[in-house]
């Protein structure tokens, strides 16, 4: 996106009255990193997570003021070689977290955001969030004109940086960032880069923390490089060759621990007019930044542009990277950060390789100098891979549970139903549509997460399904019919709770049949509550959950007369 | 009396001025086993086979009303709102609600934000929804402010 000019920028925000361009910009900012938008009720809620009730500042040590950290033995220990002595735990500052959120975002980030407006807030939360409700139904011009800048999405999975953001000033264009890192930025004195300074030790980091959305961590990276002319540390790429590039986690059983959040990092002494509006999280700022200045650090400018890739630094193949949960740009092999930055098109980094002597020999080893036949190249390199994973020890033994509780029994009885549901079900709806079903165990977690993995093709049937946070045990789509079909199941009398937890998931995405199916029979409770109020299994207009008994492969469905 | 009790009674009192008789107690037992003395005149009560943690009754405009309250300690989820509403759906009382000590899950908010799923999941009848809130031990009490969806409009 090129930067326009004052006068564009002048037409673009004077469009709508209320707020001026830097609320808005921050609003945005707030948005794209942990917003959503109920385009219905005209409103947008603002996720602000808190996880744990404390976070704690950097230990020094007392004697020589270099960072201490934990070692093994569970103490804090100097990190100079010369002192190494062991610090009191106490001289961590901690910061609440819970309470001062609430407060931060009460006092002063709804106030800022509807200041000027008739905009309405109100601020709920739980023990790990705060969520900020901002109601713009007496507003409807403002929330048309914030519905515009995200167009494609709803929440902040899919949104990408608004065109409009990047043509603003340097004051507006840091009130967006101001808004991302109180949304999703991090202070966090654990972040640190194993840097040497002339006065101390360990290079403090902040960090923006982006789930599951690809798209907006390559965005979020070019604005700071290029709109505010920061430089951008890393990036950590929830990709299996960047945080599983030894294959340690997935041969130690762990095979997906690298599908996780998204972290950019920079060093925070470059980012010191830019502020949180959350008390704790700028005190740490603070703090952070007083700890790199007095340390003295040489200067850094960022990982732009990339360094030659070593053929130290080339990554073992992982079996992750043809993992459906990736997107299809990022579904490969990738030996650095920045070539996922590339591959996802982050255009200082394909304006380099349209300026290199041979833009895919640039994509694989970031030489601009380099020229030699790409499928050479490809194919030695694929060889690399390979023999690098080769060389990683064979798999350890996945531990089992030697004493499983009843719990674990029973969900273990409930998960040998999923498979022959999946199949009955498909049985089902093969014979009454014609058409082969797309049908599937989604037990493991939300539905939303599970359509995000499958494939394009099987998407673009499911798609109207993708915001549902639910989980039904086996789910399944017919093409072309836009309507889900769902089950759940039980290996116990079925009862009252049962029932309630289904009609919560049909009340959610009122699928075209729900069936509620146990091993066991009707509980005589659940029997009767439905003889004498036939409508309890209603779940909105002419659709009801259906009840039935899962017995020697087959499903007995129950009847009752209405 | 439990606080909890003592709450849902002075907000039956709040939301139905001029209700007289509040009699509320903690769920204990199925409620067709009060259908002969506490639910007394109370249409189909002794089919009702399910137990609310707390229930009231009370008089209001002439005829015998009923209220349940469930209470969770711990984050609010789609399954233990859907519980509330099964039972809701079934005894159709005039006032539902569903309290939790430590918020609601991060889904359930982003679902009852979708004023479709939240009609669907909140309503029980044609013109009575289940009211979420947010207990606050200090004050003994849901504060107006944390209902879902927000009442300040």
């Amino acid at each position: 996106m090129a930067f326009n000019s004052a006068e564009q920028e002048f037409v673009v925000t004077s469009d709508v009255k209320g707020m001026d361009a830097q609320q808005k910009a921050y609003l945005i900012g707030l948005i794209c990193g942990k917003g959503f938008i109920y385009r219905n009720t005209q409103q947008v809620a603002i996720e602000f997570a808190h996880n744990n009730e404390y976070i704690e500042g950097i230990a020094h040590c007392g004697k020589c003021g270099y960072l201490a950290t934990k070692s093994s033995s569970g103490d804090l220990k100097c990190k100079n070689q010369k002192c190494k002595s062991t610090v009191p735990a106490q001289s961590k500052t901690r910061y609440e977290q819970q309470l001062s959120t609430r407060e931060s975002v009460k006092n002063v980030i709804a106030p800022y955001i509807t200041k000027g407006t008739k905009v309405r807030t109100s601020v709920t939360g739980n023990k790990s969030i705060t969520l900020l409700v901002i109601d713009f139904r007496f507003e409807t011009e403002l929330f048309t004109w914030v519905e515009k800048q995200f167009p494609s999405a709803q929440d902040y999975s899919g949104f990408r940086i608004p065109d409009w953001i990047w043509m603003l000033d340097y004051q507006a264009s840091l009130e967006f960032f101001n808004g991302a890192l109180d949304s999703t930025g991090y202070a966090n004195a654990g972040s640190w880069a194993p840097r040497d300074g002339q006065n101390g030790t360990g290079r403090m980091r902040l960090y923006l923390q982006v789930v599951r959305n690809w798209g907006i961590v390559s965005d979020f990276d070019s604005f700071i490089r290029e709109r505010l002319k920061k430089p951008v540390q890393t990036v950590d790429w929830g990709h299996p060759n960047i945080r599983d590039s030894k294959l340690q986690d997935y041969r130690a059983s762990s095979q997906t621990s690298w599908a996780r959040e998204h972290q950019i990092k920079f060093f925070p002494e470059y980012f010191d007019d830019c502020r949180f509006r959350i008390a704790h999280k700028q005190s740490l700022f603070n703090e952070l930044l007083e700890h790199n200045k007095a340390c003295l650090f040489s200067d850094d400018s960022g990982w732009f542009p990339p360094k030659i890739i070593r053929e130290s630094q080339r990554k073992a193949k992982h079996p992750g990277e043809a993992d459906h949960r990736l997107p299809k740009q990022v579904r490969r092999h990738f030996d650095a950060f920045w070539q996922i930055n590339l591959a996802l098109g982050s255009r200082s980094l394909e304006e380099l390789a349209l300026s290199a002597k041979s833009s895919e020999v640039f994509a694989l080893t970031g030489d601009t100098e380099l020229n030699m036949d790409p499928h050479l190249l490809s194919s030695k390199l694929e060889k690399k891979w390979l023999a690098l994973a080769n060389e990683i020890p064979a798999t350890r033994a996945v531990s089992q549970n030697s004493n499983p509780t009843r719990k674990n029994t029973r969900d273990a009885l409930e998960k040998e139903t999923y498979a022959p549901l999946v199949d009955l079900l498909a049985a089902e709806l093969r014979d009454e549509y014609e058409v082969e079903p797309y049908v599937f165990d989604t037990s493991s977690g939300n539905l939303n997460s599970f359509i995000s993995r499958l494939e394009d093709s099987q998407l673009e049937h499911l798609d109207f399904c993708a915001t549902f946070n639910i989980r039904p045990d086996v789910v399944g789509f017919v093409p072309g019919l836009r309507e889900a079909f769902f089950i759940e199941s039980k290996i116990e009398l079925l009862n009252l709770k049962h029932l309630g937890q289904l009609i919560g998931y049909c009340a959610v995405a009122t699928p075209m049949r729900a069936l509620l199916v146990s091993t066991e029979p009707v509980s005589d409770s659940l029997t009767r509550t439905i003889l004498s109020k036939p409508s309890v299994l209603d779940f909105s207009p002419g659709r009801s959950i259906e009840i039935g008994r899962f017995v020697d492969g087959r499903i007995e469905y129950c009847e009752f007369p209405s | 009396m439990n606080k909890i009790q003592k709450w849902l009674e002075n907000e039956i009192a709040f939301q139905f001025s001029g209700s007289s008789h509040i009699n509320s107690w903690v769920g204990d037992r199925h409620l067709k086993h009060y259908s002969e003395n506490r639910l007394l005149g109370i249409a189909n009560a002794s089919a009702w086979e399910f137990t609310p943690d707390f229930v009231a009754v009370f008089v209001f405009e002439g005829s015998k009303q009923i209220a349940f309250m469930n209470f969770t300690k711990d984050t609010l989820g789609l399954t233990e709102l859907g519980e509330l509403h099964v039972y809701a759906k079934i005894a159709e009382p005039t006032l539902a609600v569903q309290a939790t000590a430590s918020g609601l899950s991060k889904d359930l908010y982003s679902l009852l934000l979708n004023q479709g799923i939240q009609d669907r999941l909140l309503g029980y009848s044609l013109d009575r929804k289940i009211l979420v809130g947010h207990w606050d031990e200090s004050k003994s009490a849901i504060p107006q402010d944390s209902f879902f969806p927000p009442r300040d409009i």
